[in-house]
Order: structure tokens, then C-alpha cells, then sequence
């Protein structure tokens, strides 16, 4: 109790009206006070109207909000900017003859007739909108009809001056010119505060991808496609591009699949480009060498499935050739004896049980099975049981065509290689699967002849899976990819192509395979884009070129030699 | 007006109050009208709404206001007392409610959805803190064992936690202002006085680290990149000593909630500098005329909630337009019947009407006519921690005028 009432008396301890006249005194320093503070703010408003008035009178809105950053290619063009436009309404009270009006302004405003123009000036409003991003010269075209009622609002817009060349990349931004997609979304906040941004990707080499592939697709009577070049060094995406795209500048109204990024977001059952990845886990594992025989002949039989190679083979074959040929049989075999930790340990490491680090937000998730059992193990060495972006495997074939060190996607412009060094594959390993790719492109057994470009030692592998319908496959709809990288010697870069169902066409002898269908195309794009890369063609023969695509199978070398003479 | 002779209750009432307050109050009002005529149609139309949306919705509260005002203007000591201390639990519930039903608005729940309106309680809660706290402390005065001190800052507490977690910054300092007034007010030795101010800068600091858009707004005025800012500071000049005339303004399509946080700022560009001065030399009345109030007021109670009740509306006042000329960060905080907005037009009548009420001075006929206020709030002396104090002969020393 006697606490209690110290505490109650500590803070002084006086009678109620002893307080009250300390109270009045004090109020005396209060109104001193509030009568400064009001002075001052007086006197600043005085201050600020003198020292305003000599300058400039007319109100300039000197600072808008920091202009949005610019979006640029590697080589500095702009691949996105912020420019001003005009919105366009009309006040219908302050229109003499709606009809006149109409009929002038149908002139100027091409994307819209006059009766339309006429309902929208006719509504009861103060307000109709008439365009919401008109070119400053177009707006001039308006006021020169000399219409009244029609006003303009000057405000800033965002142009993609490649309107389909990235869009995918780009992505948009909404009205109040926010990111709403891609890496306009991703990088919003940095965007907004005004800095520019310098992409990865090098719009020429892109112009060129998108140009190929869509050609393609219009060959295939396909529904769509994807493509990639990668730097393999640094991961970044040099060219990207999914079809069929839409034109940035009209983000709003585009249809989902337009919208739908294949290269990022698109998950894919990607079929035999697998057997890259299954091959070196098998020789950096130790558990193969390229020359031991692998039967592919006897009949192999998981559960109640029976996997079959697409040419069924009479003979056995060693490690390499059950890549080169493309054999499932084979693939199978050797991913059943490397076993499940070895084979989840590796795809684990590539990046392939999570979402890449893409600065994109489009980015899908693999789809991986939850019981990884015998059969599992086996479709997932030729790539089915698993379905994984266009991305996920390119940047996987970095690494494993590569230097064998992990390589992470990305679309920014890096001023020097990744300090994450992690070696998921030895160079030796890597070496041998890049002599191994190099003979699908090159060996007459192998499956991408179609591929190959003179000087540029194209390795890649192909991939034809049917797509998922329903509980089971559908026959006739096929994904087709091709992955490669190139020159095989010193490699500099990974080409991807996917084509979205292609239909077998009479200058394919009706095929419909990756052979036939992703992998030419990936030759033409190599063709025409290595010159602007900086990759010079180079001599096969040369003897340290031939060192450096050795592989130690006599009778393999023995029978491309005799079919390259023919 | 009134007979001075005639006794019916509004003509003594009439007598009686501050008409100074109450017609400054009333020209205020029909400002406040214009210049959200003037500010608020380009807010409307930028977000869809018919242009003269906010003007009629401000029109209505604005008779909802007065009518509140004049109410509130009617009660007597004991009816305020009462209104402080329910309005403030009722209040206090309501903030608690915000942060469980509340309605989002920029970042903070500082709302609660009624159909067509959004009240704003904490709003409310700022007039009856400062009544119940100058009840609290005149009793702690009064009563010598009555712990009003504690109750006061655990109050204060109470409100600033469920404040903070809104959270709405501005208001928590008009509350820790309101209390600290009071509570220099109420005879706190000036050592302590001393000691309680060094926190102050130790608050600040804290706020700036820990919330972001504290940080934002602080780094803002002190890099001087603060956009809002510069382009309602450029309105003076544009608007010169006369204005360029009604709705002519170009400023305001250019501001946030022109039709409220800015309100000074696009009055500026429009009315002119010297309208401008003359609203402040308005504000400086009122505040002056309160204080003064406060100072000769024959009860300790009467003079804390007085005083309280002006500072909380000079305050506001205060920093909405030195927010406009950039002499303090932006706080968005309204200007006291000008800005538009329900909730604080009610509070700014709420309070000049409860300030009326307060400083009415007294008539003997009145006097003996009611109850005498000793009586009024004998039941709140027999409920305090000592029972005894009912018999206690200080007990009739609440009456300043005893002493004074």
C-alpha cells in the first residue's frame, strides 16, 4: 500500500488547485508556442509565394514520376521505352453537331467507324473515351479537324519498338504502367525507380530464331514452337522465343496460348534429348565406360510394360552408340544398373526438381514422379516420366556439354561468368558426350543429319515424344525437340528447338520425328547466327580437331568413314 | 439574437458560449465547402465517380457536423464527462475491431465499413481521450490516492499499441501529444518534464528504423526529392496573393487525395496566398481563445480538457499545413473542417462542440438550476481505489473555485 501510493505521488504531489494555477502559468509558454509554430507556417507561406514569383509563372510539372527504366539488348538497342502519347475523350455536352464530329474525327481515328465514334460522343456523360494512346502527331491530326468537345490528356506510355521480336521476355505492363508479365513484372521495382535494365538477349540473333522457328511451324502445319541460344559459359539466354507470341504493345488482348510462354513455363515430357544427361551420369559415375556392350536385342520388360526402340536393333550395342542411335532399350538398361540415388542425385544437381532462376515470373515447376521405382528409373533415362521446361534443358546440356560445371539460366547481361563454381561433370566426361552428340549429327546412324552445318561441328541430340492425352499417350500428337551445342571442338553455345505437334508433310516422306522436323531447323538458325556470334567454321579433319572428337570405338569410326564417303 | 432577458434554455445557452469560436467555426465550415468544390471534382473524375460526388457527400456530413457540433455544445460538465469516457470505450473497441473486420485503404486498416460509409474510430477516440485523461488527472489532483496518472499513460498505452499495429503514425502522435500536454499541464516537475521530452527523439528514431514507409517519407525530406511535397509547395507561387480563381488549378490533378491531405496546397494555388493567411490567422483565434479559456477556468478538469481538446485541433491544423510548405515530412492529416472526409469532419465538430460545452461561463440562475457537478460525479469518487474518500472533507475541494 505504501508503494502504491509513492508511485501515485511520483510525479510530484500536489492539491487540485495548486495544480490548476501551475496549470494556467504553463499555459502561458503553450499559446507562446502554438502562436510561433502558426507564425512560422504564416510566414513560409509568405516566403514561398515571394520567392516563387520571379520565377516562371506558368506551373510546369517539372517532376512527373521518375520515368520508367528503358529495357535494352545486349547491344544496347531498345527493346522497350517509355514515350508520350495522348488520351483522346470527348465531352458530348460540349459537341455542337455529333454528326459532323463523327464523320471528321473517322478520319483520323482509322480503328474505329463513325457510327461508333457517333454512339460514344452521343452518351450522357461528360466523359467518353475516344483512344487511350494516340501518337503525339495523330493527336495533332485530331485538333487540326478543329472539333469542338474533344480534348486530349498528355501522359506517358510504354513502347516496345520490336513489337513481336521478345515478347515473351518483355512481357507488358498494364495501363498504369505497371509490369505485369515477364520481366517487366519481375523487375518491376527496379524498372520503376528509373534505371534501365540491360537484357541477355541480342535482338538480332532473336529476330533470326523467331523468324526460323515460325517458318518451321508454317512447314509442319504445327500449333506452336519454342526456341533457345545459350551462352554455355554463362548461362545467359542470347535469344527466346515461343510461338505463336503476341505483339507487346497490345498485351491486353491477347488469347492465353499467345500468352503462354513454351520456353519458360511449358512443361514437357522432352523424350530422348534425355539420354545426354543419362549417358554422362553413367560415365562420371563410373558404373560404364563408352565401350561396354549394352543388350539391346532381348526383350525388356518392366511390370507389365515392354519398352521398344523406335528402329529395332539386331546387334548389340556399346554406351556410345545406344546414344548416337537413340536406343530406349539401351538407355533403359544402363540407367536400371546406375540406380535411382545416382540417377536422382544427378538431376537434382542439373536443376531439374525445381523452377529455374529465370527472372521471369512465367516459370513452371517440373513434374517429377513420387515414387522413383524400376519403371521410373527407366522411362526417365529417354525422358518420359518427367516433364521439365525448354530452359531446364538447356541448361543442363550447358553443363553437360559443356565444362561440366553448373550453369544457372539468365537474362541479364553478365559483365563476367558466375562465381558459383560447382563441377557436376568432369571435362573428360563431357568431352566424350560431345564426341558422342557430334556422331547423331554427323554419323550416318545417327538421328539429326539434317542437323549438321559445314564448319560449325554441330553435336546435339534429338527427342520425338508423344504428348499426354487423357490416361494415355496420343499417337499422332508429338513433341518434337532438338538440344545442341556448338562448334563441338570448343563449344560456344546451346541451340534449342521444339515444334508443337507437327503433322508428317509430303517433303518429309511423311515423317514427323525431331529428325525431320526440329533438328533442320536448328542447322539453319546455327548457319546464319554463328557469323554474328563470332564462331568461325573451321576444318573437321584437322588432326587436333579430330584428337579432340576421338572416340576409342574403332569399328564405329570405321563405319562412318565408309558411309561419309558415300 | 436573444433577449438577454428571456430565460428559456437556448437563449442562456446562446449567452452563455464563445460566439467568437462558434462563428470562426462556422466560417471555417463554409470555406472547407469551397474548397473541396474547388479540389475534389478532378479527385472524382479520376477515379470514376460523378464530379460533384465528394462536394454533395461533403455538404451532408458537413450538416451532420454542425448539427453534432451545437449538440455537443449543449451539455453541461457532467454530460461531457460522461460522453468522454463512453465515446472512448465504445472507441477503443471499435480500434480493436479495425484490426480484425478492418477495411484496407493504402496499406493500414484504419476503417470500419458501414454500408455506404467507412468510420474511421480512432477519430473519435481523439476528443474523449482527452476528456477522460483530464478527468483522470484533475482526480489524481483531486483525490491524492486516486492513481489517475498510471490510468492516463496505461490509456495512452493501450490506444498506441492498437495504433501502431494499424498503423497509422500520425495519429499516434496526436495522442502522445494530447497526453503529454496534459500531463505538463497537471504539474509534472519540469526535471521530469525534461526527461519525458528526451524520449521523443528516441521514439522517432525508432519509428524511422522500423517502419518503412516512415523511412521513405523522412528520406524524402531530407534528400528534398519529395515529389508531392515540391509540386504542393509550387502551388503557392503559381496561386500569387489572389489565386487564379476557382477550379482554375492545375496542381491538384498532379496530388494524391487533393480533396484532403492537400487540400491547403490546391486553396492556395486557387484562393491565393492571402486566403491562406487569413485561414491561418482563423486557426491562430480559435487556439488562442481555447488556450485562454483553459487558463482562467475555475476547475482543474475544465482547464486539462480544454486545453487538451485545443491542442488536438490546432495540432492537426498545424501539421497539415506545414506538411503542405514542406516544413515537416508529409503527414497525410486533415485540415479541421476543410478537408473532405466524414469521420474527421464529425471529430473537428465533435470538438469544437465538446470546447464550447466546457467554456461556457457560469450563470448563477444555471447553476442553481441543476444539480450541482460536485454532486454530479460524487458516484465516481465513492467507486475510487479508497473507499473512504466519499467522507473524506477534501472531497468537496473539486470545485476550483474553493480554492481559486
Amino acid at each position: 500500500m505504501k508503494i502504491w501510493s509513492r508511485l501515485i505521488r511520483l510525479i510530484s504531489d500536489m492539491p487540485a488547485a495548486e495544480a490548476r494555477r501551475v496549470a494556467a502559468s504553463r499555459l502561458g509558454v503553450v499559446r507562446i508556442v502554438a502562436l510561433c509554430c502558426f507564425c512560422a507556417i504564416g510566414l513560409r507561406v509568405g516566403w514561398l509565394a515571394i520567392d516563387f514569383s520571379s520565377e516562371a509563372k506558368a506551373f510546369t510539372p517539372t517532376i512527373e514520376q521518375s520515368v520508367r527504366g528503358d529495357i535494352l539488348d545486349r547491344n544496347g538497342q531498345v527493346m522497350a521505352t517509355t514515350v508520350p502519347v495522348f488520351e483522346l475523350y470527348a465531352d458530348p455536352q460540349e459537341i455542337l453537331d455529333p454528326r459532323e464530329a463523327a464523320a471528321k474525327l473517322a478520319t483520323v481515328l482509322t480503328d474505329m467507324n463513325e457510327e461508333t465514334i457517333y454512339k460514344r460522343i452521343t452518351r450522357d456523360t461528360r466523359y467518353a473515351e475516344l483512344a487511350w494512346r494516340l501518337s503525339p502527331k495523330k493527336y495533332a491530326d485530331v485538333l487540326r479537324l478543329g472539333v469542338a468537345g474533344i480534348h486530349g490528356r498528355r501522359k506517358l506510355t510504354r513502347a516496345y519498338p520490336n513489337a513481336m521480336a521478345a515478347a515473351h521476355v518483355l512481357g507488358g505492363v498494364n495501363k498504369d504502367g505497371q509490369g505485369i508479365a515477364g520481366i517487366e513484372h519481375h523487375q518491376n521495382t527496379l524498372l520503376a525507380s528509373g534505371t534501365d535494365l540491360t537484357l541477355s538477349i541480342d535482338l538480332n540473333i532473336q529476330a533470326i530464331l523467331r523468324e526460323e522457328i515460325s517458318s518451321q511451324i508454317d512447314l509442319f502445319e504445327a500449333i506452336g514452337g519454342a526456341g533457345i541460344i545459350q551462352d554455355i559459359e554463362t548461362g545467359e539466354i542470347i535469344a527466346m522465343v515461343s510461338l505463336p507470341d503476341y505483339d507487346a504493345n497490345h498485351m491486353g488482348y491477347i488469347a492465353d496460348d499467345h500468352r503462354f510462354n513454351r520456353a519458360t513455363k511449358g512443361l514437357y515430357e522432352l523424350g530422348s534429348t534425355f539420354k545426354v544427361m543419362n549417358t554422362a551420369m553413367a560415365l562420371e559415375s563410373g558404373v560404364f565406360a563408352e565401350t561396354d556392350m549394352i543388350d539391346v536385342v532381348s526383350t525388356l520388360r518392366v511390370g507389365h510394360h515392354i519398352i521398344n526402340d523406335y528402329h529395332p536393333e539386331k546387334t548389340n550395342l556399346n554406351v556410345a552408340e545406344v546414344l548416337i542411335v537413340s536406343s530406349n532399350k539401351g538407355s533403359a538398361r544402363i540407367a536400371d544398373k546406375i540406380g535411382a540415388d545416382i540417377q536422382k542425385h544427378y538431376l537434382k544437381e542439373l536443376g531439374f526438381f525445381e523452377k529455374t532462376a529465370l527472372q521471369l515470373p512465367e516459370l513452371g515447376a517440373p513434374l517429377i514422379p513420387s515414387r522413383w521405382g524400376r519403371a521410373e528409373i527407366m522411362t526417365i533415362s529417354y525422358g518420359h516420366g518427367i516433364s521439365v521446361t525448354p530452359v531446364h534443358l538447356t541448361s543442363a546440356i550447358a553443363t553437360t556439354a559443356g565444362s561440366g560445371m553448373l550453369i544457372t539460366p539468365t537474362l541479364i547481361k553478365q559483365s563476367q561468368p558466375a562465381e558459383i563454381n560447382v563441377q557436376v561433370f568432369s571435362p573428360q566426361t563431357t568431352a566424350k558426350i560431345r564426341a558422342m552428340m557430334r556422331r547423331v549429327v554427323s554419323h550416318p546412324r545417327g538421328t539429326a543429319n539434317k542437323a549438321d552445318v559445314n564448319g560449325y561441328l554441330v553435336a546435339g541430340k534429338t527427342g520425338t515424344s508423344e504428348k499426354i492425352s487423357g490416361n494415355g499417350y496420343d499417337k499422332k500428337a508429338n513433341i518434337t525437340s532438338f538440344v545442341s551445342v556448338f562448334p563441338a571442338n570448343d563449344p560456344k553455345y546451346v541451340v534449342f528447338t521444339m515444334i508443337d505437334e507437327p503433322k508428317g508433310q509430303k517433303h518429309s516422306f511423311n515423317f514427323a520425328t525431331a529428325g525431320w522436323v526440329a533438328a533442320p531447323v536448328a542447322g539453319r538458325i546455327i548457319q546464319r547466327v554463328a557469323p554474328m556470334l563470332g564462331v568461325h567454321p573451321i576444318d573437321e579433319n584437322m588432326p587436333e580437331i579430330r584428337q579432340s572428337l576421338m572416340l576409342n570405338l574403332p569399328e564405329l569410326e570405321k563405319e562412318g568413314a565408309k558411309h561419309a564417303s558415300f | 439574437m436573444f433577449d438577454r432577458t428571456d430565460r428559456s434554455f437556448v437563449s442562456i445557452w446562446w449567452w452563455t458560449i464563445d460566439r467568437t469560436v462558434l462563428t470562426l467555426t462556422l466560417l471555417l465550415s463554409i470555406a472547407g465547402l469551397f474548397m473541396v468544390m474547388a479540389a475534389s471534382p478532378t479527385v472524382a473524375i479520376k477515379i470514376g465517380y460523378n464530379e460533384w460526388h465528394f462536394v454533395i457527400r461533403h455538404a451532408v456530413f458537413m450538416i451532420f457536423c454542425l448539427i453534432l457540433m451545437l449538440g455537443t455544445a449543449m451539455l453541461n460538465e457532467g454530460m461531457v464527462r460522461v460522453v468522454g469516457i463512453l465515446g472512448l470505450l465504445i472507441a477503443i473497441a471499435m480500434i480493436g475491431l479495425t484490426l480484425v473486420i478492418g477495411a484496407e485503404t493504402k496499406g493500414a486498416t484504419r476503417w470500419i465499413s458501414l454500408g455506404a460509409f467507412k468510420i474511421q474510430p480512432s477519430e473519435f477516440a481523439k476528443p474523449c481521450f482527452a476528456i477522460t485523461c483530464a478527468w483522470l488527472l484533475s482526480m489524481w489532483r483531486e483525490e491524492r490516492h486516486f492513481p489517475g496518472w498510471i490510468f492516463s499513460i496505461g490509456l495512452l498505452g493501450l490506444i498506441v499499441l492498437l495504433l501502431v499495429l494499424q498503423p497509422d503514425i500520425g495519429m499516434t502522435i496526436l495522442f502522445v501529444m494530447t497526453w503529454a500536454l496534459l500531463i505538463f499541464l497537471a504539474g509534472m516537475p519540469i526535471g521530469q518534464v525534461i526527461g519525458l521530452a528526451g524520449l521523443a527523439p528516441i521514439a522517432g528514431y525508432l519509428a524511422y528504423v522500423l517502419m518503412p514507409h516512415v523511412t521513405i517519407r523522412v528520406n524524402k525530406f531530407l534528400n528534398g526529392t519529395n515529389d508531392q511535397a515540391d509540386i504542393a509547395m509550387e502551388s503557392f507561387s503559381h496561386g500569387g496573393l489572389l489565386g487564379v480563381g476557382a477550379s482554375e488549378g492545375v496542381i491538384k490533378k498532379h496530388l494524391p487525395d487533393a480533396h484532403a491531405d492537400f487540400i491547403f496546397a490546391v486553396t492556395a494555388e486557387e484562393y491565393g496566398i492571402l486566403f491562406c493567411i487569413a485561414l491561418i490567422i482563423c486557426y491562430i483565434f480559435i487556439v488562442q481563445r481555447g488556450f485562454a479559456h483553459a487558463q482562467t477556468s475555475h476547475s482543474l478538469f475544465r482547464t486539462l480538457a480544454i486545453a487538451g481538446l485545443t491542442l488536438q485541433f490546432g495540432l492537426q491544423a498545424a501539421i497539415h499545413m506545414a506538411s503542405s510548405v514542406q516544413l515537416i515530412p508529409t503527414k497525410g492529416m486533415t485540415l479541421p473542417f476543410i478537408s473532405y472526409g466524414g469521420s474527421s469532419l464529425m471529430t473537428s465538430g465533435l470538438t469544437i462542440g465538446l470546447l464550447i460545452a466546457l467554456t461556457r461561463h457560469r450563470q448563477h440562475s444555471m447553476a442553481s438550476a441543476k444539480p450541482d457537478a460536485a454532486k454530479a460525479y460524487a458516484p465516481d469518487i465513492n467507486n475510487s481505489s479508497n473507499p473512504n474518500t466519499a467522507s473524506d472533507p477534501n472531497a468537496s475541494r473539486d470545485k476550483g473555485e474553493v480554492y481559486g
